[in-house]
């Protein structure tokens, strides 16, 4: 392969990954990673090293267009940042000391549990939820306009104690294991807090991009960012999450819950694997 | 009020991602240009996908790079102003908090930054 050749395939698969990405909060890396890896025989710390820009990218391509649209929610999601980035910092700290195949076999039960919760959905009618003194201090009340839906949806967002100990948790994890932590973050404020399912994305896809950020000095000072291979990635993904984020309020609800379950399924999979094949 | 917030950080989140990406693209251009047998080479590939490759990894060789007009330092400056962006968004939520004098966001805010910038700082240095 030639490096022309390579810069495109890159780029056209970083397009895709930006686009789901975007859609769906998570960061691409799912996709990245082993497109680099298995497809390009790229070596895996580079791939790494790609892919937590791959993370930055998405946020941020998606992030302008999100905020614009109110579709992320700007006070829950500086709210939640405190216990993702703290979370960040534990999971760096206990990196050495715990081991990596249990916990991957820990969190792929974790999110395989989180799939089937997120494909029975919620049932809100059922009763009223409290909204909690934290959630009413924080004035996380918003609301966005639904394309799809041609309406006006208005949330509150309840349990934010629970949501703040649910993303240290997830915070921790992606320090951990050096995985976007979307695949968490998103079941967390959709099971606990009560969020549309497309405020849970997008406000996700807002946040990682900082937890990414907080890591990545290590990544470039390491040498383990790539400039050819880091470019194709970064031009690819923030044009896809550019297009994603101008899809997201067009598409239905229940087709970006089912889309996301489907990736639940992918990553647990993905995660049982690494923990029982090493 | 609210509004002034959501604007601004839409606006800080695109220029960031804008100046990147117009550094990327000029680097990768550049690379080409002053690398012809990137188009048909095939080995060159090896040298610069494997781990012993040859690129900037500290500010300094990136800014003397650039100074140099070359591909790959121009690439690392559009790829730390894209690291770079979202620390900016929280700096500058911190600073929006402070105008609207909303204290208990002007501290929560503040903490994730200080956390931020204290891992990034102790990244570079340690890592």
């Amino acid at each position: 392969m030639t490096p022309l050749l390579f810069v495109l395939v890159v780029a056209a698969i970083s397009f895709v990954a930006g686009f789901l990405g975007s859609l769906l909060g998570l960061g691409g890396g799912l996709i990245v990673v082993p497109a680099l890896t298995i497809l390009l025989h790229v070596d895996i710390r580079l791939a790494i090293g790609a892919s937590i820009v791959s993370v930055i990218a998405t946020s941020s391509g998606a992030a302008a267009a999100f905020v614009r649209d109110r579709l992320a929610n700007i006070r829950l999601a500086m709210f939640l940042e405190l216990g993702t980035a703290t979370g960040a910092v534990t999971g760096a700290y206990l990196a050495g000391i715990v081991h990596p195949r249990v916990l991957f076999i820990l969190f792929g039960l974790i999110i395989g549990y989180s799939a089937l919760a997120m494909l029975r959905g919620r049932k809100t009618e059922d009763k009223e939820v409290e909204v909690g003194p934290w959630a009413r201090v924080l004035r996380l009340r918003s609301s966005y306009y639904d394309d799809a839906a041609g309406e006006h949806v208005e949330y509150q967002p309840v349990r934010a104690r629970i949501g703040l100990a649910l993303m240290y948790i997830a915070g921790t994890v992606s320090g951990l294991l050096g995985i976007g932590s979307g695949a968490l973050k998103v079941p967390a404020m959709d099971l606990a807090m009560d969020l549309p399912i497309k405020v849970s994305t997008a406000t996700s896809n807002f946040m990682i991009g900082v937890t990414a950020a907080a890591s990545a000095g290590v990544y470039f000072s390491r040498g383990q960012i790539d400039p050819f291979i880091a470019a194709p990635v970064a031009a690819g993904v923030l044009g896809g999450a550019y297009v994603g984020a101008h899809t997201l309020g067009r598409i239905g609800s229940r087709a970006v819950r089912a889309a996301f379950v489907v990736v639940l399924v992918v990553v647990a999979a993905q995660m049982l694997w690494k923990g029982m094949a090493g | 009020m609210n509004d002034r917030i959501y604007t601004v950080i839409s606006v800080v989140l695109r220029a960031g991602v804008i100046a990147s990406v117009i550094l990327i693209v000029t680097g990768m251009i550049v690379t080409f240009v002053h690398h012809p047998d990137y188009f048909s080479s095939r080995p060159a590939l090896g040298r610069l996908t494997s781990p012993s490759a040859h690129f900037p990894n500290t500010l300094a060789a990136v800014v003397e790079g650039v100074r140099a007009w070359r591909g790959q330092a121009l690439i690392m400056a559009g790829l730390l102003v894209l690291i770079a962006t979202p620390v900016a968004r929280v700096a500058l939520s911190v600073i929006i908090f402070a105008i609207l004098r909303d204290w208990l966001y002007i501290a929560i805010t503040g903490v994730v930054l200080a956390i931020l910038l204290v891992s990034f700082v102790v990244g570079i240095v340690a890592g």
